[in-house]
């Protein structure tokens, strides 16, 4: 060999070597990219033609977007801001500069996101879209969080519709704007929600909650309207500020109450203040549904079994099966397709929830018979039997794993701890007949509900450790909030008690209230009774916030799935409620009583009813909006 | 006509002054930011982000916080209005000697600490401006003793974020909303 092939073996390997690494870093590249959207980084900058912004943007400075060109910033956008404090006044000075147009406009299912970039964010990391005498501002489906002052414009028009805006300083600044704001939620902004000054605002159908002031009148603001809107647990709902001589006219507002007395004390004018001018408020009388940010969903039907007896007992989902148990004594295992996968005879009527531990179910009958079975298959491991009663006659509850124990609430009004792997009694507790409802655990201690009236809690050796006596039979579970239990009694009165039986606030709601338990769900309990009514309370204070009237008789209890509650009456209907707006999503009609609380199974909605059915539901996302003229 | 002319001509060029302003304008608040000086030293860096938080609070107006090497280059900078609200200290707030400029700056009550002889002061052209300011920062007169102030500095430590420290102290005398 020559040692001019050499020369050119080792520059054909050359060559080749490299045009591989090109290909593979393309290739690198290409993958990287398809796997994790690009970052767009800009520091002090200014946009002087038309751009677009899409996936991630990070801010570390001032955007400015000057006039003549317009920022539209695609759905599904995030854009975050890196705190910087040159100044040292402790507020973050990131921020947009709206001179010419923007243009946010996202969709529910993609909303645009303004945050902090910092990995623990608080209000004010980032300043604010500052809009100056911009031509054209509209947000749509945006959430702006952890600013100074959210959207901040002077001498602007604009529209603000569906937006988010939480956790700022202030969610909002107008100056001698012109905007319309609808169906925003604004929430936990730290001093005001929004802040106007000689603007003429269009306030129409949003949510203000739990900011310092919801909605605070800076100076001069006589030619805002402001209706259709509900404030809540806000420290002042509308306040004047210290400098504000205006009277301001609001109407057809909810103040989270209709009794003046109670809502009055927040709203902050010249009864609080001879100096300051006055906020007539002319309020509604009840919680304005549609308020907040718009949902839309149907229900379509996936798949249903056919039992032959009713199915009041809620369904359980365990190891990616759902097992649905039924008056026709048998317990059900499907697959999410709704394919039979085992069906085990158990012999008699079956209306309490079967619960799973440890790859098993446990779930008792109406002979008095507590099986723990083999998820795999439904084989028996052990069975127990309970003695009869003069209360065995319908109605029972779900047992309760806890740790190496399983508790049965049997209907003699026994609460009997069972080994959960012999199903040897371990301890039992008696005096309470009947028991109906399944007992809760706290992590400390178990609580438990009897038909005698008497509500308890029970320490994990057995031992009694306080009861309390409630006005009526208690048929349904508590619910455990970070305060301490909450219960109804048959009557309707709804109990909050501390750990240690302390009780915390009461409310008589006068109406009936059977097996359908309170549920706690991020700050909030929902209730709904078999009077119909559901009803959503601070579960610190006990105020309510809003009800819904006349939905028929709810005996089972509702599900919260995200900002959705799903419930069934005794008419047949399933109900799709948003927690937010309280406004029916949708309905779903079957043929008979649904007592179940429904579950969500492989992302469908699965519940049982008395026409002998189990049903899965896939729950339609609707992009259509309905924002009236 | 030529009435209209002029007319379309003084909007026209409203609008070109009002958007073509300099950086300070464009940062401004629709016309208000309250710029509130301090001499650099701890203890009024706290005192200004309290006297701070309160106005923004309670008015809805922006903020400026700027800090000064000393006392001196303050109340010059403040007579000057450069300045609108500044804490005076010693003689200038006792009055004594004809230490403060009375034509320029407004002296308010004392805070309570250090015998009384600190106070805020505002440019008078901000208090003509808005009047509502000297009954708003009186109602810190006489609640800030030595020993509340010693309280704060102890948060300051342990918090490390003197507008927190200066909003729940704020929050507890019920001068500011929030919990």
């Amino acid at each position: 060999m020559t040692p001019a092939y050499f020369v050119n073996l080792r520059y054909n390997l050359l060559f080749f070597s490299t045009l591989c690494g090109i290909l593979f870093s393309l290739f690198l590249g290409a993958f990287a990219a398809a796997q994790s959207p690009l970052t767009l980084h800009l520091k002090n900058t200014q946009l002087d033609q038309d751009s677009i912004w899409q996936d991630q943007v990070l801010i570390e400075g001032t955007v400015e977007v000057l006039r003549g060109a317009t920022l539209t910033i695609l759905p599904g956008t995030e854009v975050r801001f890196v705190r910087l404090d040159a100044d040292g006044d402790w507020l973050g000075e990131s921020g947009l500069m709206i001179k010419g147009g923007l243009r946010a406009e996202g969709t529910r299912q993609q909303p645009i996101v303004f945050r902090s970039a910092e990995e623990n964010p608080r209000p004010g990391d980032w300043n604010e879209i500052r809009a100056d005498f911009s031509r054209e501002v509209t947000l749509r489906h945006c959430e702006i969080r952890d600013s100074v002052a959210g959207l901040h414009a002077h001498y602007t028009s604009g529209i603000m519709e569906n937006c988010h805006l939480r956790l700022n300083i202030d969610g909002t600044r107008f100056g001698e704007a012109r905007f319309s704001i609808r169906n925003c939620l604004i929430e936990q902004n730290e001093a005001k929600g929004i802040l106007t000054r000689k603007s003429t605002l269009q306030l129409e159908k949003n949510i203000f909650r739990n900011n310092g002031a919801g909605l605070f009148f800076m100076e001069d603001d006589r030619a805002s309207r402001v209706e259709e809107n509900n404030f809540y647990a806000n420290q002042h709902h509308l306040r004047l500020g210290d400098f504000s001589k205006a009277e301001i006219q609001t109407s057809n507002n909810w103040f989270g109450s209709a009794d003046s007395q109670h809502w009055q004390k927040k709203i902050y004018d010249q009864l609080q203040d001879p100096d300051l001018g006055r906020i007539l408020t002319n309020p509604a009388t009840a919680w304005r549904s549609g308020a907040g940010l718009q949902d839309r969903l149907f229900f379509q039907r996936s798949w249903q079994l056919q039992t032959d007896g009713f199915i009041d007992a809620s369904p359980l989902v365990a190891a990616e099966t759902l097992y649905a148990a039924s008056w026709d004594g048998h317990l059900y295992a499907l697959d999410p397709q709704g394919v039979l996968r085992w069906k085990k005879s158990l012999g008699a009527e079956i209306d309490a929830s079967p619960v799973a531990a440890d790859g098993r179910i446990f779930l008792q009958d109406w002979q008095r018979q507590v099986f723990a079975l083999s998820e795999e298959d439904g084989s028996v491991r052990w069975r127990f039997r309970y003695p009869e009663s003069p209360a065995d006659d319908h109605r029972q509850g779900a047992l309760l794993p806890v740790g190496e124990l399983v508790l049965l609430p049997a209907w003699g009004g026994t609460l009997y701890a069972l080994d959960s792997a012999s199903g040897e009694v371990r301890w039992q507790l008696t005096g309470h007949l009947p028991l109906r409802a399944a007992p809760v655990w706290d992590g400390e201690q178990i609580y438990l509900s009897s038909g005698d009236g008497t509500f308890s809690a029970i320490g994990l050796d057995g031992k009694e450790v306080w009861t309390q006596t409630l006005s009526a039979p208690v048929l349904c579970s508590a619910a455990i909030t970070p305060a301490g239990p909450v219960v109804v009694a048959r009557d309707g009165q709804l109990s909050a008690f501390s750990p240690t039986g302390k009780l915390r606030w009461r409310r008589e709601l006068a109406e009936t209230s059977y097996y359908s338990g309170p549920l706690y769900h991020q700050g909030m309990i929902y209730l709904a009774t078999a009077a119909g009514q559901l009803r959503k309370l601070d579960a610190v204070s006990g105020e309510q916030v809003w009800q819904l009237s006349d939905l028929g008789a709810f005996y089972g209890s509702p599900l919260i799935v995200g900002k959705r509650l799903f419930v069934g009456n005794n008419l047949g209907q399933l109900y799709a409620v948003n927690i937010d707006s309280a406004e029916i999503l949708a309905t779903y009609q079957v043929g008979r009583d649904i007592q179940t609380t429904p579950v969500m199974f492989a992302g469908q909605l699965v519940f049982g009813s008395r026409d002998g059915n189990l049903y899965a539901l896939k729950l339609v996302e609707s992009s259509e909006e309905k924002m009236e003229e | 006509m030529i009435k209209r002319t002029l007319h379309v001509g003084l909007l026209v060029l409203t609008l070109f002054l009002f958007g073509s302003g300099d950086i300070h304008q464009s940062h401004a608040c629709a016309g208000y930011t309250i710029t509130v000086g301090s001499d650099g030293s701890p203890r009024q860096e706290l005192i200004t982000q309290i006297m701070a938080e309160l106005i923004r609070q309670r008015t809805g107006t922006k903020i400026k916080l700027q800090r000064f090497d000393s006392q001196n280059e303050l109340v010059t900078a403040a007579e000057q209005h450069h300045v609108d609200l500044l804490v005076v200290t010693g003689g200038r707030a006792t009055r004594d000697a004809a230490a403060i400029n009375e034509d320029k700056l407004k002296l308010l009550m004392p805070f309570g600490y250090q015998e009384s002889q600190v106070r805020p002061a505002f440019h008078v052209a901000t208090l003509k401006r808005f009047p509502a300011l000297q009954r708003l920062v009186n109602r810190l007169a006489g609640i800030i003793d030595d020993e509340t102030l010693r309280r704060l500095e102890k948060s300051i430590d342990e918090d490390g974020d003197l507008r927190v420290v200066a909003k729940k102290f704020l929050q507890e005398q019920k001068l500011i909303f929030g919990s």
